[in-house]
């Protein structure tokens, strides 16, 4: 094999795995959970899949555009948030101060991405689930209307997301 | 009574187990006659797989909801063509499609196996029953879409295609891209009957270019089609999110592209043979991984099917094929060995290295990123993802570098640029190009980034710009006449379609750029008669209406757009929001205006129920709206670049004629008489 070319290859490989090294470290986010969060302290950076709790969707007042004032402002919402497979009880709450993705109800899941402290957790992104998007239901178990058969790998709408 | 359509799947699944098993011991043994019996089964594979298909269709368009998938995915009330495209709207159909794609190329190869040197043409039944066959089985195994429903129970009515899919592109991204994923079963089928046979000349490279070429642009079609699906339909005002799927249609891209540019070195140099090899089974490779990464449920993503029993099965086949082309490759190896060596780091060869180099980093990066939950999780035993922020960090430099290449590759010599042909050729584009970057910075000395990426950009169209002058100058002082462009083109359409492409490819590099750095966002709420401005614009909301639709009712807004410094009208806007009562989905239709300088993107977010007691049933016609607007530059030239690239590419695949023209033959007539 050429000298030349395993020098090329050789350089391009460190400079990329450096690349890729510093850009996880800066970016990554830990995956945890609701019961996760509850026993430990204050996190950021963090990802976290959890299911709407049966508790009311607060609107929060609305805070002014940070983008220079047209004049109107989104309000934000305040919701809790409950362990997908744990104790529906132990509920943290959700903040996102952005448009209030409609299919947010009570019993759908969720991935919001923020930090969090003392039972409260500032969403930076809040993704809803669409109920039975690509887990279709079984004929025949009461056939007209959709089923719920959701799993946690389902799918994700992108509809609500996005703040910076 | 079994189907029609199931009695084919099982046909073909037993076409392909025979083209595998007779074609392995025909080409072993040296039996002409057990070959032609291969490979009539590879084309009666096809023809089977097909009937398949069709049956599938007709099942949905009849509306036979005896089958379980047909009952899932449709209902009575859909229009034909969206009961079609229902036949991909699941796992189990868009697996028969993918097998049916791939048997489809096979026959194909069947049909121009004459060109084939016969000691390699021998081994091709059984290499592509072979990949076929996988197909074939994971359908008719593990996710039949003729099975029937559960009890006999008699329905009426089916559950409906998910509304999200009810739209003109689910009729053509998927089978694009499925059309780009399959096709490079040609090539690399090409490839092991290379390596397994020994025929290494390199025949295979140059009968496999256009097969080749032509997975690459559905491949390429497919992608871009999907970013302007999600930019149209999904509502987040975006085009390309690096989603899992997204980036699994994007890894074989990579290394295809990757692949397309070093053959040009073995063909002309007799370099790269490993490479190529390897680069070739590896676009296979990720092309199936892509496909297990959407059904296995590995990662999380928006496109993701269900999780499936069937993860395990691809794994199986990618750990088998990956272990047999590394086998061959070590075999074969002192064959392999190049005919020369690189002479220089600044040469067309080293150029086309670090282009491989480049494209290959990207698709690591990439698949890094795509696999690093489970990597992380198996590793430290706790969970990380990471989102694009990571991809862009990563990939943009690398980007950035294929730029730079995409400009000097097509200019710099063979073998040794020398200082002085590299001045000539490039002093001009180049200091274009730096110029467009420095009047960037001068406009705004906060994105440095985008300045070298315009400059950049500007240097690959100035460079394609040069190109196409001075062969258009060439052919006048050799024939006396013009002609052009256009026949400049038809006499080296390999040259100037790669041309074209590259053209394109830049043109979509700016829109990209100028989305990433410039879009402008902002959530509005307006009530009605209320207006805001937003960038150029001013935006007011004249009337909320409800309009019931068969399986939908929709709030439809009006929005007034004016130009925000005269106050001239420009357009009227409704985005809409549509609740599907059926599967209790909401979706949103996106109101867009383009024009060449920027697109206005408004989408209806909902209503705002700020203030009302909670729980109380609202009127949405009667509270203000929330909106989400874009401002997204030079988006429109994204898909013109990419229409751009397309073009260049059915130039390069086109008809290879060489066309020699009148004015041609009368300078070579006078030549001979002189």
């Amino acid at each position: 094999m050429n000298r030349r070319f395993i020098i090329a290859i050789v350089i391009v490989c460190v400079t990329v795995s450096y690349l890729v090294y510093s850009s996880v470290s800066a970016t990554a986010k830990s995956v945890v959970t609701v019961a996760e969060l509850l026993k430990g302290g204050p996190r950021a950076n963090i990802r976290v899949g959890a299911r709407v709790a049966d508790r009311a969707i607060e609107q929060l007042a609305p805070q002014p555009n940070a983008a220079a004032g047209e004049g109107s402002a989104v309000s934000g919402i305040q919701f809790a948030v409950r362990d997908i497979q744990g104790d529906p009880n132990e509920i943290i709450t959700v903040q996102y101060h952005h448009v209030m993705p409609e299919n947010l109800k009570a019993g759908r899941d969720v991935i919001i991405e923020g930090q969090y402290s003392d039972g409260k957790f500032e969403a930076k992104t809040l993704l809803t689930q669409c109920p039975s998007k690509y887990v279709p239901p079984t004929p025949g178990a009461g056939s007209s209307g959709a089923g719920q058969s959701g799993s946690a790998g389902g799918a994700y709408s992108t509809t609500g997301s996005a703040g910076k | 009574m079994i189907d029609l359509g199931h009695f084919a799947l099982v046909a073909a699944w037993l076409m392909a187990m025979y083209g595998l098993c007779v074609g392995m011991w025909a080409a072993w043994s040296g039996r002409p006659a057990g070959v032609l019996s291969a490979r009539n089964a590879v084309m009666l594979t096809a023809l089977f797989s097909g009937v398949a298909l069709a049956g599938l269709a007709r099942a949905f368009v009849q509306h036979d909801y005896r089958y379980t998938y047909v009952w899932q995915h449709s209902n009575n009330d859909m229009p034909w063509y969206y009961l079609i495209s229902s036949v991909w709207g699941g796992m189990d159909g868009s697996m028969l499609l993918w097998a049916s794609f791939m048997s489809f190329y096979a026959l194909s190869v069947m049909v121009k196996w004459d060109a084939a040197p016969e000691r390699l043409a021998r081994w091709l039944p059984p290499v592509l029953s072979g990949a076929t066959g996988f197909f074939l089985t994971v359908v008719a195994f593990f996710t039949n879409p003729f099975r029937l429903v559960p009890n006999g129970a008699v329905l009426t009515d089916g559950n409906g295609l998910n509304p999200l899919l009810q739209n003109p592109s689910m009729l053509i991204h998927p089978p694009m891209l499925y059309a780009g994923f399959t096709g490079f079963v040609v090539p690399c089928a090409f490839c092991f009957a290379a390596l397994i046979s020994g025929s290494l000349g390199d025949q295979w490279i140059v009968l496999t270019r256009r097969w080749t070429l032509i997975a690459w642009a559905f491949l390429s079609t497919g992608i871009i089609l999907g970013g302007n699906w999600a930019y149209i339909e999904l509502g987040w005002g975006g085009f390309w999110a690096w989603d899992p799927v997204e980036n699994a249609s994007f890894l074989p891209w990579l290394s295809g592209t990757a692949y397309l540019h070093s053959v040009m070195v073995q063909e002309r140099k007799g370099m790269l043979k490993i490479w190529n090899a390897s680069l070739c089974l590896l676009t296979y490779l990720l092309a199936v991984f892509g496909t297990f990464l959407t059904r296995s449920g590995v990662v999380q993503s928006v496109h993701a099917f269900a999780d499936t029993d069937v993860g395990w099965v691809f794994l199986l086949y990618i750990g088998i094929v990956a272990t047999l082309s590394a086998g061959l490759i070590l075999y074969r190896r002192t064959e392999l060995r190049p005919d020369k060596a690189l002479d220089s780091y600044f040469s067309r060869e080293a150029a086309f290295l670090y282009n491989n180099l480049a494209l290959l980093a990207i698709c690591f990066a990439t698949l890094w990123g795509v696999m690093f939950p489970v990597l992380s999780e198996a590793l430290t035993g706790q969970k990380s993802v990471v989102g694009p922020p990571f991809f862009n960090r990563v990939n943009v430099p690398l980007f950035l570098a294929l730029l730079f290449l995409m400009g000097v590759g097509p200019l710099i010599a063979w073998r040794r640029a020398s200082w002085r042909s590299l001045a000539r050729t490039f002093a001009k584009p180049f200091g274009l190009g730096v110029f467009v970057s420095v009047v960037c910075l001068w406009f705004d000395t906060t994105r440095p980034l985008a300045s070298l990426a315009f400059g950049l950009s500007s240097f690959v169209l100035f460079t394609v710009e040069s190109e196409f002058r001075r062969g258009a100058r060439a052919r006048r002082e050799l024939l006396g006449s013009g002609g052009g462009v256009v026949a400049l083109v038809r006499r080296k359409p390999r040259r100037y379609g790669g041309f074209l492409v590259h053209l394109g490819v830049a043109i979509m590099a700016i829109a990209i750029t100028a989305s990433m750095a410039y879009k402008t966002e902002r959530d509005v709420t307006l009530a009605v008669g209320a207006k805001t401005i937003i960038g150029r614009y001013q935006l007011s909301l004249e009337n909320l209406r409800i309009e019931k639709a068969q399986n939908y009712e929709a709030l439809i807004s009006r929005v007034r757009v004016e130009d925000a410094a005269t106050g001239q009208l420009l357009t009227v806007l409704e985005p809409e929001r549509r609740f599907y009562a059926r599967n209790e989905e909401t979706t949103t239709e996106v109101a867009i205006r383009m024009t060449l300088r920027d697109d206005l993107y408004v989408a209806l977010a909902g209503s705002e129920t700020a203030g009302l007691a909670p729980q109380a049933p609202a009127d949405p016609l009667k509270l203000p709206a929330v909106f989400k607007v874009f401002i997204n530059p030079l988006q429109i030239w994204l898909w013109f670049g990419g229409v751009i690239m397309l073009f260049g590419t059915v130039v390069v695949i086109g008809p290879a004629v060489s066309v020699v023209s009148r004015e041609e033959r009368q300078v070579a007539a006078d030549a001979v008489r002189s």
